[in-house]
């Protein structure tokens, strides 16, 4: 299927209110979605979620022989795929622009940074060295794909374990994980990539949504582009490691440094969070508890519109109140309303679910249009 | 004997969320026992004019596999979904559009095609494509004594004597699709079928109960 376009509508009314200073789902300019990091029961494999963005990573090792110029080092590997299960326009088994770009970045970010301790992936140089493969799918797509992949593989690489290996003479001896303890891979530091997008070279978005992406990368009816996303790469240390910008072109410096700065923030508490999460893992694994991906199964997430999922926010509106307000007294709201309008509207707001409300046509026909044979009698 | 008999019908525990992904059409998380599957189905949509059927919709099928690169294993078990899918999708209410379903492996502790399936119909009776029935998948070892063992633990299946795979429709209980590895003899097959069948009623039953919780809220 075709990616759904947004219409001039939308564009302008999103364009409109983060103008002025209001975001979607009710969220401050610098304020990102909910970050949820859950572990599988194999040592590397994580699911990671940013609001309703998630993304499962996998890494696996193998023993191969080293690249000619680099012999005594290991080599990382990192696949993202996209299937129709992140969004319905994408196709199955094939590379699209978004894949290479996503893989680029990534590559960018975790190899060329040199935060992966190659050498001590090695075991016998120029002949035998530890292969990583970092396995991405992209299990739902609802914005800022980047900062969540490149957290998803941080995760998982962190989170890995290889064999142990011992030498004795020539062979070379694979220990199961049950025989020897297995080997965490040695990170020097924790580069993340956080996404911003820029809408008219002033307004700094941190963490956009799918619209918000769409809308900030896509063109005005005066055929500009309104702005233009800009990744940025920054470890504990307030490191920048990548620096990546599509779409339109920034024409003040200063909204750079704004990034930087914002970005030095999060990635430290999201760097935290990941050591955090990781050492709270390793804690119930000597304790021996099972962890497993079903964990993530809950029930306390029934409807597809709770109030987790509610899309649209408006920042004054607080769902806990207005339950209050109902509570009370849900007669004298409605005989309110009633005095307010006299006049009866067609449609009746009606509260379906406890955080939402519907619309409902009223019983019987409508007298919208009126089919009135009257005027042709008289005519003829 | 009769205790025994009971337990012979025991199957994992399962374990199922619907509408886990906010950008499908319907998806479904389920868990039986250690393996856990994730389905998600989008459709009907338009396809390409050259994979398009004018008399029913055509449905693809995905199987994404955890780790490492797609493999003839993975083509495999695309096939086997496919086909016991598309009994089951009312395709003549959709002609000219296609329904993708893709499958993500999330842990694998035996039973992997089992799971997928059920996970595979609970995400199509998520999205509300028309069925005729719904499917329910079990499987049946035989292990090295001759004794048959339903859902089988990787362990088991491994030094199993052979395996027997089954899916029923929720209709009458006829066998949709059924395929073995290993062998047996003609009575360890008429045996496996009866049992497998008697145990689809748990799998039909999980599936009510999931649709009920879930039908008094969507």
């Amino acid at each position: 299927m075709r990616e759904q376009f947004l219409s001039n509508c939308e564009k302008n009314f999103i364009k409109k209110i983060i103008l002025e200073g209001h975001r979607l789902d009710g969220r401050n300019y610098d304020e990102s979605r909910k970050l949820d990091i859950c572990f599988g029961s194999e040592y590397g494999s994580c699911i990671v979620s940013i609001g309703e963005t998630k993304v499962l990573a996998q890494v696996s090792c193998e023993v191969v022989q080293p690249k000619q110029i680099r012999p005594n080092e290991g080599i990382l590997y990192i696949n993202v795929e996209i299937s129709p299960m992140a969004a319905p326009q994408f196709e199955a088994n094939r590379q699209t622009d978004l894949t290479v770009y996503l893989n680029r970045l990534l590559e960018k970010c975790y190899k060329d940074s040199k935060c992966i301790d190659l050498e001590s992936l090695c075991i016998v140089v120029e002949e035998k060295v530890w292969s990583l493969r970092v396995d991405l799918k992209i299990l739902n797509h609802e914005g800022n794909l980047i900062e969540c992949s490149s957290i998803a593989t941080l995760v998982s690489l962190a989170h890995f374990k290889r064999p142990d290996v011992t030498r004795s003479g020539e062979s070379v001896i694979i220990h199961t994980l049950a025989e020897n303890d297995p080997i965490p891979t040695v990170l020097y530091h924790y580069p993340v990539c956080l996404t911003f997008a820029i809408f008219q070279n002033n307004v700094l978005i941190s963490d956009p949504s799918y619209i918000e992406e769409t809308v900030c990368t896509s063109t005005t009816e005066d055929g500009n582009t309104i702005g233009g996303l800009l990744v940025v790469g920054m470890n504990q240390y307030k490191e920048i490691c990548l620096l990546n910008h599509t779409e339109a072109a920034i024409h003040n410096s200063n909204i750079v440094h704004r990034a930087i700065q914002s970005a030095a923030e999060r990635s430290k508490s999201v760097v935290d969070l990941i050591k955090a999460e990781i050492i709270r893992d390793d804690n119930l694994r000597q304790k021996r508890t099972k962890i497993n991906f079903s964990d993530i199964i809950t029930t306390n997430h029934v409807q597809s519109l709770s109030m987790k999922d509610l899309k649209i926010c408006l920042k004054n509106y607080n769902i806990n109140d207005i339950k209050m307000e109902e509570d009370n007294s849900p007669t004298e709201i409605l005989d309110d309303k009633q005095d307010i309008k006299p006049e009866k509207s067609k449609y009746d707001v009606v509260a379906s679910l406890p955080q939402t409300a519907e619309i409902k046509a009223k019983e019987g026909a409508s007298t919208w249009i009126e089919i009135s044979s009257e005027s042709d009698v008289d005519s003829s | 004997m009769v205790p025994e008999r009971l337990q012979d019908f025991k199957l994992k525990p399962l374990k199922c969320e619907l509408n886990f992904l906010s950008k499908s059409d319907g998806s479904a998380i389920l868990s039986q026992g250690d393996t856990v599957v994730l389905a998600s189905v989008n459709g009907p949509l338009d396809i390409k004019t050259t994979s398009q059927n004018i008399e029913k919709a055509t449905l693809e099928v995905l199987f994404c596999s955890k780790e490492g690169k797609p493999s003839v294993a993975d083509r495999f078990k695309e096939n086997v979904i496919r086909n016991t899918c598309e009994t089951a999708i009312l395709g003549c209410l959709y002609p000219r559009t296609g329904i993708t379903l893709t499958i993500q492996e999330l842990e694998n502790y035996g039973g992997l095609l089992t799971c997928a399936v059920n996970c595979a119909c609970l995400a199509l009776i998520n999205s509300g494509v028309g069925m005729r029935h719904v499917v329910a998948a079990v499987s049946c070892a035989v292990n090295e004594v001759g004794d048959l063992v339903l859902e089988p633990t990787q362990q088991e299946a491994e030094s199993a004597r052979a395996l027997l795979y089954f899916v029923f429709d929720s209709r009458d209980k006829n066998l949709v699709t059924g395929f073995t590895e290993g062998t047996f003899s003609e009575d360890t097959y008429e045996e496996a079928l009866v049992r497998c069948r008697l145990a689809s009623d748990f799998v039909f039953q999980f599936y009510r109960d999931v649709v009920k919780k879930y039908s008094n809220v969507i």
